[in-house]
């Protein structure tokens, strides 16, 4: 690298020293954007403009399921999508306030407390950007990477959204006499097949039309959680979800990837793999 | 005097002229020698970049200098329930929202409704900051802070970069806190000499990447909230019901802790002059307190960047399809 006088490491230093540099203009924003997507985001046009934050506390409180029946237990299902729509809302009304045109690397988790009174803390948590160039209407979500993103804009396509559905099932219990009659043998427990099924059919066919009505093209990068969370074994949360994107250009263009064989073999092996990673506390 | 009980005198004293510099705000010998040491022509540096670290931070201009340090161990002081702080006159400057009985009782000792006293059955909820903790991780971060940007100025440093963060309870939550920074000095030769050397708490290679993408690292910037939820009746009730409901009060409580840490977070990158911060690490805990009180706290820590160049300085990125 030629070192020239305007060399970039001069030009961060007289920035520090307090001589020039072509600062952010508007208020200070915080990111847990790491330094690669912050660099990419800036080349498609976007520049981070603060962490923002949704999140409610419930009491999930007790539905009884028929022992012997797979069904779904609606009133678990209602208040698992509620809460997380509402964290969302609240987390997308602090991104319009912090002057956010789009939200990436949305994390939307459930903490769920057994106990006494079993609650469960829904937060969504994101970093709010903002278009430097022309002004997209609306706060669009997603959970997609600062990489994702930057590959999804060049290619064509502009995020509209996030879409998901979720289901709670409740999975039918066999009867003692079937489970008797079946200790010797190797069958398919089809009661549990079907319940797992249906359960996912339903959860994924709610995100499906959650991207119909924000009038997506499709869903990408998409994953089906499956967690019991406090309910044992015979109810399960399945939750699908994924970033809704429409085809903003004319047509999907083509990245044309450079293919690329790494030359490192394992060099890892010679490091330390027990340190710490940065950051992180270190337990002596 | 025989050898031995003069070299444990001599380790006494020493011990004690540590003691009295870190009281007048000046590192400890240990430190001050190994600085002296690597301040020496000739000196050979330390770092603990890795290979591919090492060669980014030349490729952005800039060689290592040595390890630096900074550590200090503060005790929190004691802060107790709200109503204490409340009947004592005031509550210690934190923020404070109270939940009444929604049957009309009890508003706790000092309130207006207090038509009967407060009892088991109704009482109000509070939810209140715990300035006192929140001050001693400050205090503890701000005398780490120092000691390593100390020892950094000392040996000619422009910045220090792969900071890494030790952050432990001694002695269980609440009471004694350890902060740590360790991380290299890098500089660059014949560049002009910074009244505070910057930080980044992101490795060698990712400071390679924010030089050239226009941004350079200020300031290693943190953020806490730490609230305190003593559930009201009502909030009890809620927690006792058999349908599934929005709690508000603990809402609100990690609603809070959450956007004083963010809050904080972004009033610390203006007090560095700096455009935002990059690669922010989140930690929320919440502690079991006895009773139904709960501790909430939310911590935050990343890198103030300044923004010297408009548009990125390189080549835009290749797009790589990797075959293994």
């Amino acid at each position: 690298m030629a070192e020239t006088a305007q060399s970039p490491a001069d030009a961060a230093l007289a920035c520090l020293a307090g001589q020039g540099g072509d600062r952010h203009k508007g208020r200070a924003f915080s990111s847990d954007l790491s330094v690669d997507e912050a660099v990419l985001l800036k080349e498609i046009g976007y520049e981070p403009c603060g962490l923002v934050v949704g999140s409610g506390v419930y009491h999930i409180g007790i539905q009884y399921a028929n022992w012997s029946n797979n069904e779904e237990m609606v009133a678990l299902t209602q208040v698992m999508y509620q809460a997380r729509q509402e964290a969302l809302v609240m987390m997308e009304r602090h991104a319009a306030q912090v002057g956010g045109h789009g939200v990436v690397g949305l994390r939307l988790d459930v903490e769920m407390h057994s106990g006494p009174h079993p609650i469960a803390e829904f937060v969504a948590m994101g970093t709010a950007v903002a278009a430097t160039g022309q002004r997209p209407s609306g706060v669009w979500v997603s959970d997609l990477s600062g990489q994702d993103l930057y590959l999804l804009i060049r290619a064509g396509y502009q995020p509209v959204g996030l879409a998901f559905g979720a289901c709670v099932y409740h999975v039918a219990h066999q009867g003692m006499a079937q489970v008797l009659g079946q200790t010797r043998q190797n069958v398919e427990l089809t009661n549990f097949t079907e319940a797992l099924y249906q359960a996912r059919e339903l959860a994924m066919s709610r995100m499906q039309q959650e991207a119909e009505r924000q009038k997506a093209h499709g869903i990408v990068a998409m994953r089906i959680e499956q967690k019991s969370h406090i309910w044992g074994t015979h109810v399960i949360e399945f939750l699908a979800v994924g970033t809704a994107v429409r085809l903003a250009a004319a047509e999907h263009r083509r990245l044309n990837p450079e293919m690329s064989v790494s030359l490192n073999d394992a060099a890892q092996a010679l490091t330390d793999a027990a340190a710490p990673a940065p950051g992180e506390p270190a337990e002596s | 005097m025989s050898d031995r009980e003069r070299d444990e005198h001599a380790a006494l004293d020493r011990q004690q002229a540590s003691i009295a510099a870190l009281e007048r705000g000046e590192l400890p010998l240990a430190a001050r020698e190994r600085i002296d040491e690597l301040r020496q022509k000739g000196a050979a540096w330390t770092s603990d970049l890795s290979v591919g670290e090492m060669a980014a931070v030349r490729h952005a201009g800039f060689e290592p200098v040595g390890m630096v340090m900074g550590s200090g161990v503060f005790r929190i002081a004691a802060q107790w329930g709200y109503l204490s702080n409340y009947g004592a006159g005031g509550s210690s400057g934190g923020r404070v929202r109270t939940y009444p009985c929604p049957h009309g009782f009890g508003y706790g000792m000092g309130g207006m409704v207090g038509v009967g006293m407060a009892s088991s059955e109704h009482r109000a909820g509070y939810n209140w900051e715990h300035t006192n903790y929140e001050a001693g991780i400050a205090g503890a971060r701000d005398a780490a802070l120092s000691r390593i940007l100390a020892e950094a100025s000392d040996i000619g440093a422009h910045g220090v970069v792969g900071v890494r963060i030790i952050r432990r309870h001694l002695e269980g939550v609440g009471s004694s806190l350890e902060f740590t920074c360790i991380g290299t000095a890098i500089r660059r030769a014949g560049g002009p000499k910074l009244r505070t050397p910057f930080m980044s708490h992101l490795d060698g290679v990712a400071f390679s990447k924010l030089i050239h993408g226009g941004y350079v690292p200020v300031a290693l910037v943190m953020g806490i909230g730490a609230m305190e939820i003593d559930p009201g009746c009502g909030t009890e009730w809620q927690l006792r019901s058999w349908s599934n409901v929005r709690i508000p009060q603990v809402s609100d409580g990690l609603e809070e802790a959450r956007m004083l840490g963010i809050n904080r977070l972004e009033g610390e990158i203006a007090s560095v002059d700096a455009d935002g911060a990059v690669g922010v690490e989140t930690d929320f805990n919440a502690h079991e307190l006895g009773g139904e009180a709960m501790l909430v706290e939310l911590f935050l820590l990343g890198t103030a960047v300044r923004r010297f160049a408009k548009e990125p300085l390189d080549e835009p990125p290749l797009p790589i399809l990797r075959l293994r």
